[in-house]
């Protein structure tokens, strides 16, 4: 047997904003990494612009140095530290909108998580790695290309994250792969339906409305009442009062006057020091408390681009689902990612579901005249502990079960058929 | 990264955290894996947070190999003196786990600074466990004591049912690695790193590092051990190491270095097979633009190339266009082992610089690129050897590109022609 098969899988989840990665089998990840990449880009147009009229050894001189250059990079914390105290570095975001956008970028950053971070001989493990529910074919067969060919990895396991996520909600409670998972992240929200851990493809809906979109409001917000927060730092603070203070209210007009009433008890202070003289500041944290967690539900205070709020699209979601799914639907809606993780945000997105499920629900009884009477609907929202990295849990979870192995895309059948075979999931073997 | 550090990353972030948040306990239960097979399992409850037990799995040991209860001798006492009150070994260890600690946090230093180097200390478990009889055995050289059996051959585990060999004399030790890989194209790009590593060795800067050769056929000083404890595929690779690699604090970098050389090797024949896909697709890129550019307009227009496989882009396009770019991307297949040549070169020589510790132990915080480049400038005033070698293959480089271009203006030409 396959001695690989005895250890542990390896999950890596990579989001757009953060990467969680760990072994199968244990409740948290081990890492939660910004995903983000510091490449050393100062000698890649030179190699290429020095031409035969300079010395063949200045050239190779060059040349070493743009090959050292290319070598030159780190991931994650170290990446942001390294590129703010040198201005060598410049920053790769590898995922954009949950899908790679650059692959170099993304190779390296696994290189790195492998070696640096996990320190595991990609050789000794299988390995789980997540996607989004739109990503093409073309970049799976990539991911493939790249775990195969560079990390020699015995097997290899694509999830999509959304199922990965119901699958975490199914140990915590109860088992049940049927539901829509709400995936706020950092980049991108997906609504995607899930019946018996299938995907609905056709229904999926995907909002421009994401994590980083709360960020940025919520830095306009600071900027326009004049906080005195240094312009280079702005979004970091931005980030950290989102995740420090932000909550979600019931009623916008009514919280504004409580905080009116009470600023002493709403309006919160942020502490920080300068980046470049270290001097020490504060700044007031008042109604972006939960007018950033807001933009989900009323679009249009953020840009009048997008106005669907995010219950009607979960509500629009389920609609077009197939029809005796639907219920099941309503009743199990499971949030993930990390931008759900505002206070009381499942509360607020099952109320105002709630609202627009009756209200069709009466509608149509008084259309038939009060002769049929319906059944009302239940809508549940799910929230748990672990949403931040449930994709992550889900995938532990996954990975830990002895027919995960079975279920893998192993390097033989990537050597007999090529990168191919990661196009299909490998539960339906034989399909390709 | 280029040397593999010895704490253990995972570790040392949990003993962290659990240290600041000791007024909080909480359930902790993780496992995890390392290179080399070495297993770790750490477990805390909430009722007395100050208590941790650390558990190490190592690699299965081949038969030629002393082991002591499942670890290296000489570990016990090591973990004694390295870590004193903090650590307690328990007898007998966890359920398939050769070795588990219990740490009290209660007995950690005061100072904040001793505080985190106490945790280091256990982060770097391994180097303790695994390393102590090579420890051992360089301590005597460094000391100039003589050992006991000297000229005997000692075996030491550092992969799983595989081992590298020591042969002790009075003024130098012998380090022998057989080099095993599962993958045929990793033997080879190993083979010629090892050989770089000979090359490396013999330029300017770094005579003061320990020798090294590389044959394909075990050493002559290996000949009483079992032939199934010496089958290697990528050849054998010795170091020589004389007392003054082995001085002072020299001594827990030298063992760290050689007992994880395997690590370090397979991690840079992934690096470099890595390195060479960044650099074929910057060339595909490169060339698909020029492409592009010799379409005619009314085509459609111009794409995005990013984010799709080479394969699609190549079926999307006409035959024609296929065929040059084989024969444009034949000719760059040479261009790309001497890029990785480069690169290998490169990496050996800081492996040799890491040995001579030219470089300060926290140079993982410093740029080390920096430190290479300098020495590269030094190397190439003293005119070593390898300079020249990589300026003729600079030569070969310029030329291959010029060909290139020149074929592929010709088949563009001849493609629109037609």
């Amino acid at each position: 047997m396959d001695p690989a098969t005895s250890r542990p899988a390896v999950v890596i989840d990579n989001g757009t904003g953060y990467t969680k990665m760990g072994f199968a089998g244990n409740v948290e990840p081990c890492f939660i990494t910004p995903t983000v990449v510091a490449v050393n880009d100062s000698f890649v147009n030179q190699s290429r612009s020095t031409g035969g009229s300079t010395k063949s050894n200045n050239w190779l001189a060059q040349y070493s140095a743009g090959v050292m250059a290319d070598l030159d990079f780190c991931i994650g914390d170290d990446a942001l530290a390294r590129s703010k105290s040198n201005s060598v570095y410049n920053l790769s975001y590898p995922i954009k909108h949950g899908q790679v956008d650059n692959w170099d970028a993304m190779e390296r950053f696994w290189q790195q998580c492998i070696f640096n971070y996990l320190r595991c001989d990609p050789e000794d493990h299988y390995f789980l790695l997540t996607e989004s529910p739109l990503t093409a074919p073309e970049s799976r067969e990539y991911t493939g290309e790249i775990m195969f060919e560079t990390f020699n990895v015995p097997g290899l396991y694509i999830a999509v994250q959304p199922v990965l996520a119901l699958a975490a909600g199914y140990t915590t409670s109860k088992c049940e792969m049927t539901g829509v998972v709400v995936d706020v992240g950092d980049g991108a929200t997906h609504v995607v339906p899930v019946a018996e851990g299938y995907v609905i493809g056709s229904s999926i809906k995907s909002i421009p409305v994401s994590g980083r979109d709360v960020t940025l409001f919520i830095q306009q917000l600071m900027r326009e009442r004049g906080e005195h927060v240094p312009p280079e730092d702005s979004l970091e603070v931005a980030r950290k009062v989102k995740e420090m203070y932000c909550y979600t209210c019931s009623d916008v007009v009514k919280e504004f006057n409580k905080h009116d009433k009470e600023p002493s008890k709403y309006i919160k202070q942020w502490r920080g020091t300068k980046p470049k003289t270290g001097a020490p500041y504060t700044c007031d944290v008042g109604y972006e408390r939960f007018l950033g967690p807001e933009v989900f539900f009323n679009p249009e205070i953020n840009g009048s681009d997008f106005t669907t709020p995010l219950p009607e699209v979960i509500d629009k979601c389920i609609q077009s689902a197939p029809i005796d799914t639907r219920r099941a639907l309503y009743k199990n809606i499971v949030l993930s990612g990390g931008s759900t993780m505002f206070k009381d945000f499942n509360r607020r997105l099952q109320r105002d579901l709630k609202k627009i499920v009756d209200a069709r629900l009466l509608s149509s009884e008084a259309r038939l005249g009060g002769e049929v009477k319906a059944q009302p609907i239940e809508v549940n929202v799910v929230s748990h502990p672990i949403q931040r990295y449930a994709v992550w849990f889900g995938g532990s979870v996954l990975a830990s079960t002895p027919e995960f192995f079975a279920a893998c895309h192993t390097k033989a059948e990537y050597e007999e058929y090529g990168a191919s075979i990661c196009r299909t999931n490998p539960v339906f073997k034989g399909m390709y | 990264m280029i040397l593999l550090q010895s704490p253990s990353k995972y570790m040392l972030q949990i003993l962290t955290t659990r240290l600041q948040n000791l007024d909080k306990g909480v359930e902790l239960d993780c496992h995890w894996n390392e290179f080399g097979d070495v297993r770790y399992h750490i477990q805390g409850s909430m009722k007395n947070p100050n208590l941790l037990f650390l558990s190490v799995s190592l690699p299965a040991p081949p038969p030629e190999t002393v082991s002591i209860g499942g670890l290296p001798p000489g570990a016990i006492d090591a973990i004694k003196s390295a870590y004193g009150a903090v650590a307690q070994i328990l007898d007998p260890p966890r359920d398939g786990f050769s070795l588990t600690l219990k740490l009290n946090f209660s007995k950690l230093p005061p100072d904040e600074e001793e505080k985190h180097m106490s945790l280091l200390k256990i982060a770097s478990v391994r180097e303790l466990v695994l390393g102590a009889p090579l420890r051992v055995f360089l301590k005597h050289l460094g000391s100039r004591t003589a050992a006991s059996d000297l000229d005997k051959i000692v075996a030491l585990v550092h992969r799983p049912m595989e081992s590298f060999f020591l042969i002790p004399q009075v003024d130098k030790a012998t380090v022998v690695f057989p080099m095993r890989f599962k993958d045929s194209t990793d033997v080879v790009l190993a083979t010629s790193f090892l050989q770089e590593f000979v090359d490396a060795r013999r330029s300017a800067g770094l005579s003061n590092a320990p020798l090294c050769s590389w044959s394909t056929t075990p050493p002559q000083e290996l000949k009483e051990v079992p032939s199934e404890a010496l089958s290697a595929n990528a050849g054998y690779v010795s170091f020589v190491i004389f007392p003054r690699h082995v001085e002072g604090r020299r001594l827990d970098r030298t063992v760290w270095s050689l007992s994880t050389f395997h690590a370090f090797v397979s991690y840079h024949v992934k690096c470099s097979e890595g390195f060479m896909h960044t650099r074929m697709r910057r060339r595909v890129e490169s060339l698909i633009q020029v492409l592009d550019r010799a379409r005619p307009d009314s085509e459609e227009s111009k794409k995005s190339i990013k984010n799709r496989s080479f394969k699609r882009l190549s079926e999307g396009r006409s035959e024609q266009f296929q065929i040059i770019y084989f024969k444009v991307l034949e000719p760059f297949s040479e261009l790309l082992l001497l890029v990785d040549s480069v690169y290998r070169k490169c990496t050996c020589k800081l492996y040799l610089i890491g040995l001579r510790f030219s470089l300060s132990t926290s140079h993982s915080s410093r740029s080390w690129i920096g430190s290479l480049l300098s020495f590269e400038m030094k190397s190439q005033q003293n005119g070593g050897k390898s300079s020249i070698s990589s300026e003729n293959s600079d030569k070969t480089t310029k030329t291959n590109k010029e060909n290139t271009a020149a074929l592929y203006r010709n088949e563009v030409d001849r493609g629109l022609d037609q």
